[in-house]
């Protein structure tokens, strides 16, 4: 592949998955919007043949497009917050905001799997100063991999701490004993990222915890 | 006939069996494939129309966990799908006749109806 390193291909397949889902996400919403609209139309077809039209009807279902039409903006609020963290090699991120939207980008694929993700939050906000993208790219690797690790009924707890220099993602995961991962982890995209955030993976099942930790300036 | 509606997106498939019913259609709607298969326990249903991605349960399995109660039952797929790719994997997967792509236009999902149970 030339001068193409693996870890761009794999950069590149992980943005593609995300505006993969994304487009999937808005497809569903306008589906909705689709049928809602559809049902307008619908009911003004009966009132011309002389069936009353009830307004509180037409009210529900006008407010119910406007809560759509909310849900997908937020959906390309957070798809272009996302786009934007690859703008810069190095910014200042709040930690918190930036995993809560590797969960949000990753909340379809995890209610696939039955699995349930909960950020837990801190009272304070965490700025650290890193590669946007790059730090993306490992904490939703990581969420992929606790996902497929507690499919079916499962819960991932995420939790931010900060201790000294030292910022901690960590990941308690509630499963029963039946589910494990398909795939190897870590895998090597995820110790290439590791190693040019120059952060440490630890990964203890018999806790059932992951942990990334790294420095809160790189 | 009897349709069975089964997509996650409540606001979709509530919304879609209303209109289906305004058409004369008897409908009835689920939205998992835990709830679907209780509803076929007492009840007979002529077609499902199944989304492909659901949590827990897709389309494709649940459909096989359908036959199995009734092997009679005719099945027509939807989906989400954005891409022409997306698109040929699936349809490769399903056959094209079977497979819509949301949003659905609901005289064509009509026509398919009545293609796939052959009542044109």
């Amino acid at each position: 592949m030339g001068n193409i390193d693996k870890i761009d291909v794999e950069s590149l397949q992980f943005f593609g998955k995300i505006v993969a889902s994304v487009s999937h996400e808005i497809k569903n919403v306008m589906a909705i919007i689709n049928e809602k609209a559809g049902l307008l139309k619908d009911l003004t077809l009966m009132a011309e043949k002389g069936l009353p039209l009830d307004p509180v009807r037409i009210q529900t279902v006008a407010n119910e497009v406007k809560f759509q039409i909310k849900r997908c903006d937020t959906i390309v609020k957070n798809m272009n917050q996302f786009a934007h963290s690859a703008d810069e090699y190095s910014q200042h991120v709040d930690l918190e905001t930036m995993t809560g939207l590797m969960i949000l980008l990753s909340e379809r694929v995890a209610s696939q799997m039955g699995v349930t993700l909960n950020l837990i939050s801190s009272d304070k906000s965490i700025i650290i100063k890193t590669n946007p993208f790059l730090l993306e790219f490992l904490i939703w690797d990581c969420l992929q991999f606790t996902i497929k690790r507690c499919a079916n009924t499962g819960t991932v707890n995420i939790i931010i701490e900060k201790s000294d220099n030292t910022v901690k993602v960590k990941y308690l995961l509630e499963y029963g004993t039946h589910n494990k991962a398909e795939s190897s982890f870590p895998e090597e995209r995820t110790t290439i990222l590791m190693e040019t955030l120059s952060a440490k993976l630890f990964l203890d099942l018999e806790n059932h915890e992951l942990m990334i930790s790294m420095s809160e300036n790189i | 006939m009897k349709v069975l509606l089964v997509d996650d997106e409540v606001e979709f498939v509530s919304t879609l069996a209303e209109r289906l019913s305004i058409r004369g259609l008897d409908v009835e709607w689920v939205t998992s494939g835990a709830e679907a298969l209780q509803k076929v326990e007492h009840q007979f249903f002529d077609i499902a129309i199944l989304d492909l991605k659901m949590p827990k349960v897709g389309g494709l399995e649940l459909k096989e966990k359908l036959l199995k109660k009734h092997p009679a039952m005719k099945f027509i797929f939807s989906t989400g799908y954005a891409s022409e790719e997306d698109f040929n994997v699936i349809s490769k997967q399903i056959g094209e006749e079977f497979y819509l792509v949301k949003p659905l236009e609901i005289k064509i999902l009509i026509e398919k109806i009545n293609s796939v149970l052959n009542l044109n």
